[in-house]
Formats: structure tokens, sequence, C-alpha cells
């Protein structure tokens, strides 16, 4: 009877020493496992360059007519492990007033980051995903769920040539955070 | 509450059940650190399935793409480094555990009626595990994995008959590419893993079915006796052997700090490639023999391993397996076993004994290292993992100086001074000054007739300051430089040279800003320039040749040199 008992206990502890050991190899495992999984979470994995980005001549771009779509061509762009030359990263809208202001908007629907359209026939931007609108300034139009307007990018002119700064900036929220 | 859950799926599934069934068996004769092997082979399975994924999520199969996705695990994701080593080093556990595995069935004589089908199955499973080592081997796509790799496929191509056709299936082509990958990718991730699971179910299953094969030393009575249940009496030994073959992984993980990560695959280079430890037998087996007996040993060898292996449960048929009435069996295994240890120890002590060896492989080394930190600096070029070079600082100098200059300024053939590491730096200049008309110098040249100069002590340092300072390198000795032009101007050097940029005209060039990139480049577009040697310049002008950027370059990699030691005197 007590034999019965002494083995008893005895498989009580190897069974708890056996699912200890797993578990201990189980859980030295994910730790690693979870943090490579996690890497690129808050990391920038695809750059976005920071200098302002040559996208046309000003005397390219007509005075007070639609705006016109460019793309944004980068250099030394990094995606993960590859450094890219000459990619284009987006694309912005720019338009250019009577008096010569150049503005240039992101084409990034600031709603769910579909690329944005410029309607000719109501002269104003559409987004071909979810019908949000907006003005030909940018501002948001009443119709459509996008929560801001189309987001400006900060536009400089040297030597006569255009560059843009290239953002992104996080969708679906009222205020304009960069990503 | 546990409970009620558990009750809820016990309901739905009968789990319970099924887990008393996997769980409950008696092990006839005890439980025994001899059987772990199988649980050991179960759990390395498993951790190479999970570190297998989790590498796919960062891994792209691609010739040009392979290398730099490698080394950016390695090198830049969080625990990247462990993870891929865990991989690599758990693949050489498996191989290890499963020829222990093979040794203690034999041993047992696990191959015995009624047994046999089982032990055909763990031969195949053998096998898939070395098709795993081999498929793995080339996907990082770094010179070991792409050499080695072209030596197995290239034997399947001596096979005789179907060689060419065995050869193109292997690396889908007429050569090594992004196809080649994709297949080996596939087969490693897909199919390999696809049988070597399946076999692993059909394996257990046979293996519940005959139960495992007690000890040879015990009667039925005392093996009923001494049973014990596997659950947990055999699964705690299992278990210990588990944690201790992780332990040991992850210490040697640490260790070694990963799996090795070669340069990129080049082709155009030469590689001294050996292949995995498990294949180092067969590698040095072939080195003693030629011709149509390479090609028999290098496809035979494993046949015969194989046929071997298969054919054992057919040949000892005997009911007895006591080790003593099987030795004939027995000790074909043991030589077959001491043969591969003798192969793989020779193969290397050979390696360490030979120096040319050692040198291909800090060479091999410092090409990783560079390669290595340039992808993490810059990231690789979407042109492949070699192009990752190009990006070095100085590279398109380099080629560019390859290209143009290295003709007359490099070698025995040279026209004019030589330049190589070391020039321009003030060791350089004193040399020169010491002894102008040296054939490093201008000796190979008409412009030999500058007397050596023959000042001594601090005021020679002086004159060597003053013109090293005019490369516009800021660190110089102001004092010295100063003193130096005190010299220059006072003594003979002035009856030749100026050293103000704007004489032209002189006997000897002007020395002003001399090393200096503004000059090289003005040098380089213009050398006959009455500034500088005028009528009496050889060297091509190259006025247009270049472009802005390319003339940078150019002059960059010269600068870059005079902080480089000479490697010759």
């Amino acid at each position: 009877m007590a034999d019965t008992k002494k083995l008893e206990n005895r498989r009580r502890f190897l069974k708890i020493a056996t699912l200890g050991m797993g578990g201990a190899v189980t859980a030295l495992m994910s730790v690693p496992l979870l943090r490579f999984f996690l890497h690129p979470v808050g990391r920038r994995m695809v750059s976005t360059p920071e200098a302002p980005i040559d996208v046309a001549g000003v005397a390219d771009i007509v005075a007070g007519a639609a705006p016109v779509r460019l793309p944004i061509i980068a250099s030394g762009v990094r995606d993960a492990w590859n450094r890219l030359e000459d990619v284009a990263v987006g694309s912005c809208w720019l338009q250019k007033d009577e008096a010569g202001t150049v503005k240039a908007f992101s084409a990034v629907c600031p709603h769910l980051g579909c690329s944005v359209d410029f309607s000719q026939a109501s002269n104003d931007f559409r987004c071909p995903c979810h019908n949000s609108a907006f003005a030909k300034d940018g501002t948001k139009k009443d119709d459509g769920p996008a929560k801001r307007g189309l987001d400006p990018l900060e536009v400089s002119i040297v030597d006569g040539r255009i560059r843009v700064r290239y953002q992104r900036f996080r969708n679906d929220i009222a205020e304009r955070e960069p990503v | 509450m546990l409970k009620r859950v558990g009750d809820w799926f016990d309901e739905r599934t009968g789990y319970r059940q099924a887990l008393e069934k996997a769980l409950d068996e008696d092990v006839l004769g005890g439980a025994r650190f001899a059987y772990v092997f199988g649980s050991v082979l179960v759990f390395l399975l498993l951790l190479q399935m999970t570190t297998g994924i989790f590498l796919a999520m960062y891994y792209s199969p691609s010739s040009s793409d392979a290398w730099a996705s490698v080394a950016f695990v390695q090198d830049q994701v969080s625990a990247g480094w462990f993870v891929r080593g865990l991989h690599s080093h758990g693949a050489s556990a498996m191989v290890i555990v499963a020829g222990l595995h093979l040794l203690q069935a034999a041993l047992f004589g696990a191959y015995k009626k009624p047994r046999e089908l089982n032990w055909i199955i763990g031969v195949l499973m053998l096998g898939i595990l070395l098709g795993f080592a081999l498929t793995g081997y080339l996907l990082p796509w770094d010179q070991t994995g792409y050499w080695a790799t072209q030596v197995a496929t290239g034997i399947a191509g001596t096979s005789p008959v179907i060689g060419q056709q065995v050869q193109q299936a292997m690396q889908a082509g007429n050569g090594y590419g992004n196809l080649t990958i994709t297949r080996f990718f596939a087969l490693h991730v897909f199919v390999l893993p696809a049988a070597l699971v399946g076999l692993t179910f059909v394996h257990i299953a046979l293996f519940r079915k005959h139960h495992q094969t007690p000890p040879w030393w015990l009667d039925e009575k005392q093996l009923k006796a001494r049973s014990q249940p596997f659950w947990p009496d055999q699964m705690f030994k299992d278990m210990v052997a588990m944690a201790l073959v992780f332990a040991i992984i992850v210490a040697f993980n640490f260790h070694t700090h990963g799996a090795s990560l070669d340069a990129p695959a080049d082709p155009s280079t030469a590689f001294d490639a050996r292949p995995e430890w498990y294949f180092r037998a067969l590698f040095q087996g072939l080195k003693y023999f030629h011709g149509i007996f390479e090609v028999i040993v290098a496809l035979g060898a494993p046949v015969v391993v194989g046929g071997v292996l298969l054919a054992l449960p057919f040949v000892d048929k005997g009911p007895d397996r006591s080790p003593s009435k099987r030795v004939p069996y027995l000790a074909v295994l043991g030589v077959g076993v001491a043969l591969v240890a003798a192969l793989t120890l020779i193969s290397m002590r050979e390696d360490a004994d030979n120096p040319e060896f050692a040198k291909a492989q800090a060479k091999a080394h410092a090409s990783a290292t560079k390669a290595r930190e340039l992808a993490k600096e810059f990231g690789v070029p979407p042109a492949g993992g070699a192009a990752v070079f190009t990006l070095e600082p100085g590279y398109r100098g380099r080629q560019l100086f390859l290209r143009d200059c290295d003709g007359c300024h490099v070698g025995n053939a040279r026209k004019g001074p030589e330049i190589i590491e070391g020039y321009n730096s003030r060791r350089w200049i004193a040399d020169l000054m010491r002894n102008p008309a040296a054939p490093r110098f201008f000796g190979l040249t008409k412009l030999d007739d500058m007397k050596p100069v023959t000042i001594e002590g601090q005021d020679f340092d002086a004159l060597v300051e003053l013109v090293y300072s005019q490369t516009g390198d800021p660190l110089v000795d102001k004092a010295l430089v100063a003193k130096g032009q005190t010299l220059f101007d006072e003594g003979s050097c002035s009856d030749c040279h100026s050293i103000d940029w704007e004489t032209e005209g002189e006997v000897g060039p002007n020395l002003g800003k001399r090393g200096s990139p503004a000059m090289l480049q003005a040098f380089i577009v213009q050398p006959g320039h009455p500034r500088w040697f005028g009528e009496r310049n050889e060297m091509p002008a190259n006025a247009g040749k270049y472009s802005d950027d390319e003339l940078h370059a150019l002059v960059d990699y010269l600068i870059g040199l005079r902080s480089l030691s000479p490697v010759t005197e």
C-alpha cells in the first residue's frame, strides 16, 4: 500500500517535471521568436525620402489649370534589405494659381489610403474607393467618409524647379499625424 | 473554470479519451534513456518547422534577393541571428540524433519481424533529412552554398545516360539562377516537409502498433514485471533528453553567434567551398578516386549505404535479437560508421594543416564581413547580393582607376610614378624628395632630373610637412609648415618650384595645392598645363573624358590611398 502511494507520488512528480521542462523550453523559445516576428513593428522598413524631391519645372505647370498628378521619384530608398534608386514612392497633385503660387497635395486619400483622382467634370478631387470628395483647394467636402482634407505637401522652389517633400500620414483620423 | 472549459470541449471532441489513448501505453521492461531518440527527433522536427516558418517571413527566394534577405535576418532583424542559427544547428542536431536513433534501433534489433517496414521508413526519412540539408545549404545564396551545391549537382550530372537531364532538372535549366533557388526553396519548404511529416505519422503509427523493441536480455516475464507507463515515466526521460539537446543547441548557437553567412554568391570568383560536415565523408572519399571511379563512388556510395540499410531486415532474418548472435551484421554497420568518422576527421585534419586553405578562408571571411557591413549600412542594390560591393566608398573611383590609370601607374609595365596605397602620404613625399629619380617616382619619365633633397633632421620634416599640407589635410603641424615655407623660399627648392598655384612655366611643377581634390581634378584633365609639367608632360590629357561625378569618384579614390599603408616598399 505504501509502495503504491510512493509510486503515485513519484509519477506526480514526473508529470509536473515533464510539463515544467516542456513549458520552460516553449517559453524560452517564444521570446526570441516573438522579438523576431515583431521586429518590423515601429521600425522604418520602407524609407520615405527626407529631402525634397524635384518633380517639375515651375514653367511646366499652367497657372490656373486643373491639378496634375506627378510621380514622386526617389533615390536611395531602403526597402528592408534593398537599396533602390529612381523608384516611384508615390504621387502628388500639383497646381499653380494665377499668382504663380504652387501647391501640392498627397494623392493618398486620408480616408483609407486609395489614390485620389481629380474630376474635371465636377472640378474636385474624388477617391474612387469610397467616394470621399475634396474641393480643388484640398478641403474636405461634406459627402464621403474622409475625416480630413487632402494632405498638403511642403513645396519649395529652387532655380525654377518645384521640389516636394513627400510624407505619409496616418489615415482615417481628423488630425494630420505623420507616420 | 478550467475544468468546465475542458468539459465543454471534451463533450464535443472527446479529446480526453484520445489523449489517454495517445499517452497510455506500457513500456515493456521499463522506461529507458535508450528510447529517447525518436522523441527528441520529433522535438527537433517541431523546432525546425517553427524556426523555418519564422525565417520564411523574411526570406526572399530569388538569386538577386536571397543573400540580401538572409544578411538582413542575420545582421539586422531582432534575434534574427539566433533564429537562423537554431535552424542551422538544429539541422545538424537532427542528423546526429537520427544517426543515434538508427544505431539504437540496429543494436536492439528493431529492424526484425514484424518491424521491417518501420525500419525501411526510418531509412527513407534519413534520406529526406539529407535532402533538407542539401537544399537548405544553397538557400542563403552565399559563396559556400553556391559552390558546394555546384559540386552536388555536378555529381548528379555525371550519372550515366541521363546525367545531363538529371542535373538540369535539379538546377532547373542550364545553369544556376532564379529557377534553381525557387526549385530548391519549394523542395525545402513544401515537398520535403510534407514527405517527412507524413512519414513521421506513419512511423509513429507503426511504432504504436508494434511497440518499442524491448531489451533482448529480459524474458517475457521480466518485461511484464518491469513495465512502466509511457506517461509519465518514459515521457519524463524523453523530456530530459529534449531539454538537454535544446540547451546544447542554444549554447552552441551563442558560441558561434548563429550560422555562418559568407559573401554573396559570385560566379566570377574562385572559391574553396566545403560541404556541410555530414557530407564531409563523401567529399573526402571522392578525393581518392579519379576518372570513371570518381563517378562510380560518388553515385555508388550513397546507393550502397542506403541499399545495405534497406536490405538489413531481409538478410538478418533470425528471430534472435541478441547482438552476440548478430555480430557480422552489426560489424558491417560498425565499419561503416568508423569509415564515415575516419573520412570526416581526415578531411577536417587536411584542412587544418593546409595553409593555403587557411589563407582562402581568411580572405573569404574578410570578404563576407565587408559585404555584410555594406549591406547593413547601405542596403543591397536590386542587381543582387554581389552588387553590394559597388556601394563601397571608392568603388567607382577604383573601377575607373583600374580601367584608365592602372596600366601606367601600377605594376611592372609602369610608365609613370607608382600610385598605390600610401600615395601622397608624408612617407611617400619624403621618399620622393630623397630619391625623385627612383623607378617608383619619376625614374621612368622624362622628369627624372630633380636633384635629391639632402637636408637632414627637422628641416627635412618641415619641408615634407609643407608639401603635405598642400593636400588640404587639416591635421598638419602649422609651425612645422611655416618653418618649411621659410626653408622652401630661402633654400634651393624655389629655384625650380613655386608653391602658390598661380606661377606657371617654371622648371619644376608648381607645388601649390599639390594632392588636393581641386589640384588632382585639374591635373587629371590637363597634366600638361604650364603650371605643372608643361611641354615635358607624357601623361595623356583627359579633358571631356569624365563626367563631374566620375572625376570626383576618381579623385576620392586617389585621396583615399593616402591614409592606407603601402603594401610594398
